[in-house]
């Protein structure tokens, strides 16, 4: 796993870093850490090519802040898989970042175990990458990763996969593909819909939003399934 | 079919509007939905007119009256009290307005139309006055009296109608008795009306009182944390000096175990995450003194923006009621504790707050009520908790098990 800790002052990097090599040693997780001192230096390194699969954000800094990284990631790049943990010594925090979609948020002065819950959610996340969702159409079998599914939609007695890419239609019903998937990321929220909640932007109290600013009607029926993911987000 | 019967069949859905309006009045939405409500009140229509028309047998029509208002009370939403009140009530108002049209017009056509139009009239007015006053915080034991009262009414009027049907000659007598009753009754709900208003105002003063609370603790945390910090300034002097020697002279275990007391100081000034909004940590810090002092364990996590556009007034008094409930609770057993969290993903603002309890609750009505024993003055929590979170039109979710009790709240269209 690659992490850049992204802070103006080296103390807190070193700190973090230190409470991860600790972890990578403890549990026999491979994790490679890297350290900037400036928003500037992070979005110089991931535009040369550089990739993470967490990043700690420090807010507060005297030229581009975390605001803008979250502008440059989410927004620019359009990148929504890296994991960013947004670290700040303000009391509340400001709106937009809350639009970032953060994994977590960690106060200064922070404890080791703010940071190892963290470490783990991201962990999490990563071994669900691999997952490989398959269905079998015309005969043939169809692989697509987990991943880069955005949703599921039943019509009559076909459902309707929607990737990032592209759309494909399958004879299935709804409730066996429910049952099969037994996945986190997946979620029932109405009678036609499973979303992948990777790709939720915003909820509404009728309605999903997903990234693409698909729209995906909620029913009461699953508002449970709604709460509980909601609760389980950080 | 004859005129007579149209008529006498009009005038009866003059009648049924009448019910149904000041029964929507009194009682609220329906709990069923158009339809089922619509032909419930079809059904009674069609069994009343039938044995008004047909059976012309007073005792049956009376019958089907009581009974029929009764039934028709289970289509909304109440207790079993204010649903006896209702039909009493209604029952004692139209009889006292029908009789005393009956006998003071000798025409039977002329006095039936009067008396069901001024009945519609009447269930107008009580409906303009129930909605207007917004009469939903009425303790029980009202009801219990105006339905006392009422019965009476009834049951003087069907004695003297007992005894006047038996009279051979017309009697002025008996219109008269009615009238008197009409008067009294009028005077009855006017001292009636003046008692719920002072009712209403004790409400209000209470309801002041508690924002005045919150406003003081939140004067109060801000007095603390401004004296605290005042403190911390002070000492900042003093504790600097030590650390240039113990640099110079590099000891670093020394200087470690320094700093830790000094980040430790740190955080016990502010006792959790803080929000960030002045209203909402008032409220937080002056549960957690409580909560403390009863010896409970606190877990939290908060992230929020103070952009919302959610009067933060509301999340005050959610929290505040909901860990007002929590410690009531928590203080109950011996492993005591309360986690809840603030914070807003995916465009939504989640509230939750978790306890350990005994696993015993009291329901009434489908609603968990009070354990207190002053029930007319507790069990007013999560009642305000529901009213915030309909006003957002937000959903509330409440789960327990033997050992845990867990309040959920998502709020939508939080910017």
């Amino acid at each position: 796993m690659k992490v850049a800790i992204c802070d103006d002052d080296v103390a807190v990097c070193d700190i973090i870093e230190d409470i991860l090599c600790a972890y990578s040693k403890k549990n026999n997780v491979f994790i490679d850490v890297c350290q900037f001192y400036k928003v500037e230096s992070l979005i110089q390194s991931i535009e040369d090519g550089n990739s993470f699969n967490l990043i700690y954000q420090d807010i507060e800094f005297p030229n581009m802040t975390g605001i803008d990284f979250g502008e440059f990631l989410r927004v620019r790049t359009e990148d929504f898989f890296t994991d960013v943990v947004f670290i700040s010594g303000a009391n509340s925090y400001d709106r937009q970042l809350f639009s970032f979609q953060p994994l977590y948020f960690i106060s200064k002065p922070f404890n080791n175990d703010e940071i190892i819950k963290s470490l783990e959610l991201s962990l999490k996340k990563l071994d669900n990458n691999s997952r490989i969702f398959t269905y079998k159409k015309s005969g043939k079998t169809v692989f697509v990763p987990l991943n880069e599914i955005m949703f599921f939609e039943s019509i009559s007695r076909e459902i309707l996969i929607q990737t990032i890419s592209t759309k494909d239609l399958f004879y299935e019903s709804l409730n066996n593909l429910e049952q099969s998937l037994n996945n986190s990321s997946f979620l029932r929220v109405h009678n036609s819909y499973i979303v992948n909640t990777r790709f939720i932007k915003s909820i509404n109290k009728s309605v999903i939003i997903l990234e693409n600013d698909f729209e995906i009607s909620i029913s009461r029926k699953y508002k449970d399934n709604i709460l509980e993911f909601v609760e389980g987000i950080i | 079919m004859s005129l007579d019967l149209i008529y006498k069949g009009f005038l009866n859905v003059v009648y049924i509007f009448a019910v149904y309006i000041v029964f929507s009045g009194i009682l609220g939405k329906a709990k069923y939905n158009k339809i089922i409500t619509f032909f419930s009140y079809l059904f009674f229509y069609l069994v009343l007119t039938y044995i008004y028309l047909f059976l012309n047998n007073q005792i049956l029509s009376f019958t089907c009256n009581i009974l029929g208002f009764f039934a028709l009370s289970f289509l909304y939403e109440s207790n079993l009290s204010k649903k006896i009140f209702t039909t009493f009530f209604v029952l004692s108002s139209f009889i006292v307005i029908e009789t005393l049209f009956m006998y003071l017009i000798s025409n039977s056509y002329l006095a039936r139309f009067s008396a069901d139009f001024i009945s519609l009239l009447f269930s107008f007015c009580v409906s303009y006055f129930m909605r207007k006053k917004n009469r939903d915080f009425i303790p029980k034991k009202y009801y219990r009296y105006i339905t006392i009262f009422n019965v009476f009414n009834i049951a003087i009027i069907m004695l003297i109608l007992l005894y006047f049907l038996q009279q051979k000659e017309k009697n002025y007598f008996f219109p008269l008795i009615i009238f008197i009753l009409l008067i009294m009754n009028i005077i009855f709900y006017i001292v009636f009306n003046d008692m719920i208003g002072s009712f209403e105002r004790e409400q209000n003063l209470s309801n002041i009182k508690n924002q005045y609370d919150l406003i003081k603790a939140q004067t109060d945390n801000i007095h603390q944390s401004t004296l605290e910090l005042k403190k911390l300034e002070h000492d900042l002097k003093n504790k600097l000096t030590p650390i240039a020697y113990l640099v110079k002279e590099e000891k670093l275990d020394e200087l470690n175990e320094y700093f830790n007391n000094i980040l430790e100081d740190f955080s016990k000034l502010s006792v959790f995450k803080e929000s960030g909004i002045l209203e909402l940590d008032g409220i937080l810090n002056s549960k957690y003194k409580l909560g403390k002092s009863l010896g409970i364990e606190f877990e939290s996590y908060i992230s929020i923006s103070d952009q919302l556009t959610i009067d933060c007034m509301d999340l005050a008094v959610i929290m505040g009621n909901l860990l007002d409930n929590a410690i009531e609770a928590a203080s109950k057993v011996s492993y005591k504790w309360i986690k809840f969290s603030i914070k807003e993903v995916r465009g939504v603002l989640f509230l939750s707050v978790e306890n350990s309890f005994d696993g015993f609750l009291k329901i009434k009505n489908n609603e968990i009520s009070t354990r207190k024993n002053d029930k007319s003055n507790h069990g007013y929590g999560l009642k305000s908790v529901k009213a915030i979170v309909e006003k957002y039109d937000g959903d509330l979710d409440i789960t327990y098990n033997h050992s845990s009790f867990k309040v959920r709240i998502i709020l939508y269209d939080i910017y």
